[in-house]
């Protein structure tokens, strides 16, 4: 009897995974395997695939739009993360305060992470039109220089990242305040009486206790950089070849170039190998160095 | 206003077809995303059966892998099948969510042992043990979950770009791509027709803020 009982919750549990798991098969499993053969091949995605080894990783290395993509890509991460996860402590930090109205000051700052990223950029491109953009004419009522932000390749991926940093800003933020609310108020108390100032309370125990959330805001926020690209698409697939265009474009960008303008599969699926290793990479660094700064309970 | 100045410039029998086309999209995709991410998650949550911990581990490596290794072959695969172009195409891909599943597991998790125990008395079989008691339990995680899965299909620009080459199915990500290209410094149109693509989810967020915000506060802390 228990045994037939067992027999039939095992039978019920599989039937419920199948979906799942054939559907991870078939769209997650076999891809993965499928890209590193495709990596393999010059092939246009129709027609006959040839085998020619490593020869496409190799390609990569000489060519010129790949050295642009590794570096847009690596200069976007740099700076997106950091400043919109400063940015986010703020706000979080902010937001926690004893201040009135703190609803509605959470659903404005959240609100930028529901907006399309492909309409947010093309919103931002119009406010950062040199010409009649908001953003220049208030810096010019200051005063201050207004660069064209849009067509100048020294300051196009300065705006790429001051629309990603304005859209991932509330979404840390909320995540982060959900941490700083897990913190008992009696440590602060403490903190208080002990004579610490605000500034010193904060980066010695708000900063220690909220750790764990940063490192794992710090890690999804590195691999979404490294993979970012609908505000990127944006921002670049309207510039002819060119410097503009090389300011700006990622390897996820050169993935879809390579692909699906130029149906060069192999060198699409051989810088996509690269992307995942350098993804691979970049986690393991980071998850090696939380050690040294990440404090579980 | 915004409406005219876009009906002005831009064929608006064609911007709503995109409209339509989005929620067509949206639709499809979350609902299967919710039910095979239920389903399985409540499978792993509350059941047991060989090799479970070795399947589930399966699973979550291939969750870590990143959607642009993988989407030359998915491409490659929908048109095989003849899916380019259809709503196959662009929903089938992506409705096995992991993410949703391994959410929606703790959320499922966390319900107390003995519920089962006096749904199985009553004789209720395990879908309905599943359907009728874990699902309505759970609600709150199944409606922040849906929220977000919503934002992410309505919103998605990669896969739609990739999955469509005519515009029979073009939905608002993609429809910005393209009037970008052809309407360049049009600003009137380009920005009417951002704040139309962006306005249902601002209403959403709005009418359902307190699903978004525990909904994310919830990836953070499982996550």
């Amino acid at each position: 009897m228990k045994h037939s009982v067992k027999k039939k919750e095992w039978f019920w549990a599989y039937v419920f995974i199948t979906p799942m798991v054939l559907g991870t098969l078939i769209f997650g499993i076999f891809p993965i395997i499928y890209s590193f053969k495709i990596s393999l091949t010059k092939w246009d995605g129709i027609g006959e695939s040839v085998y020619v080894g490593v020869q496409n990783f190799v390609n990569l290395l000489s060519n010129e739009k790949f050295k642009f993509e590794v570096k847009n890509t690596f200069v976007y991460t740099i700076f997106y993360v950091p400043v919109s996860l400063v940015l986010s402590v703020i706000v979080a930090e902010l937001l926690n305060q004893k201040i009135r109205g703190k609803e509605v000051f959470r659903v404005i700052y959240f609100l930028p992470n529901i907006v399309m990223p492909a309409a947010a950029a093309m919103i931002w491109r119009f406010m950062l039109n040199s010409k009649y953009g908001i953003i220049n004419i208030v810096l010019d009522f200051f005063h201050l220089p207004t660069p064209s932000w849009v067509a100048d390749p020294k300051f196009i991926m300065a705006a790429v990242i001051l629309v990603s940093v304005w859209s991932a800003i509330g979404y840390n933020a909320i995540i982060l305040l959900a941490g700083l609310q897990g913190i008992s108020r009696d440590i602060y108390e403490a903190a208080k009486i002990d004579g610490s100032g605000a500034f010193s309370t904060f980066i010695k125990i708000t900063v220690p206790l909220v750790s764990p959330t940063l490192f794992f805001l710090l890690t999804m926020g590195v691999m979404n950089g490294l993979k970012a690209f609908d505000i990127i698409f944006m921002f670049v697939q309207n510039n002819a070849a060119g410097p503009l265009q090389d300011a700006t474009r990622t390897m996820v960008y050169g993935i879809y170039e390579s692909a699906f303008r130029y149906m060069r599969m192999g060198d699409a699926s051989a810088e996509a190998i690269v992307l995942f290793v350098v993804i691979i990479l970049v986690t393991a660094v980071q998850f090696k160095l939380q050690d040294k700064w990440v404090h579980y309970e | 206003m915004a409406g005219e100045k876009l009906c002005g410039s831009v064929d608006s029998t064609e911007f709503s077809k995109y409209y339509i086309n989005t929620i067509l999209v949206t639709l499809v995709t979350v609902t299967f995303m919710m039910f095979f991410g239920s389903l399985s998650a409540y499978a792993f949550a509350r059941m047991e059966f060989p090799f479970k911990k070795v399947i589930f581990a399966v699973l979550m490596t291939v969750f870590m892998v990143p959607a642009q290794l993988v989407m030359i072959p998915k491409y490659l695969i929908i048109s095989k099948l003849g899916w380019v172009d259809t709503i196959l195409g662009i929903a089938v891909p992506n409705i096995f969510s992991v993410y949703t599943m391994f959410l929606l597991k703790q959320f499922f998790s966390g319900l107390p042992k003995e519920l089962e125990d006096a749904g199985r008395i009553d004789g209720c079989s395990y879908f309905r043990l599943y359907w009728n008691i874990a699902v309505p339990l759970c609600k709150s995680g199944m409606v922040a979950m849906t929220v977000l899965n919503v934002l992410w299909a309505w919103n998605d620009l990669l896969w739609p770009l990739i999955a469509t080459s005519t515009d029979k199915l073009r939905v608002l990500s993609v429809a910005m791509a393209t009037l970008q290209g052809q309407h360049g410094t049009d600003y009137p149109v380009l920005m009417a027709a951002s704040v139309l693509a962006v306005i249902p989810m601002v209403i959403m967020y709005i009418a359902g803020q307190r699903y978004f915000i525990e909904g994310i506060a919830f990836t953070g802390v499982k996550g």
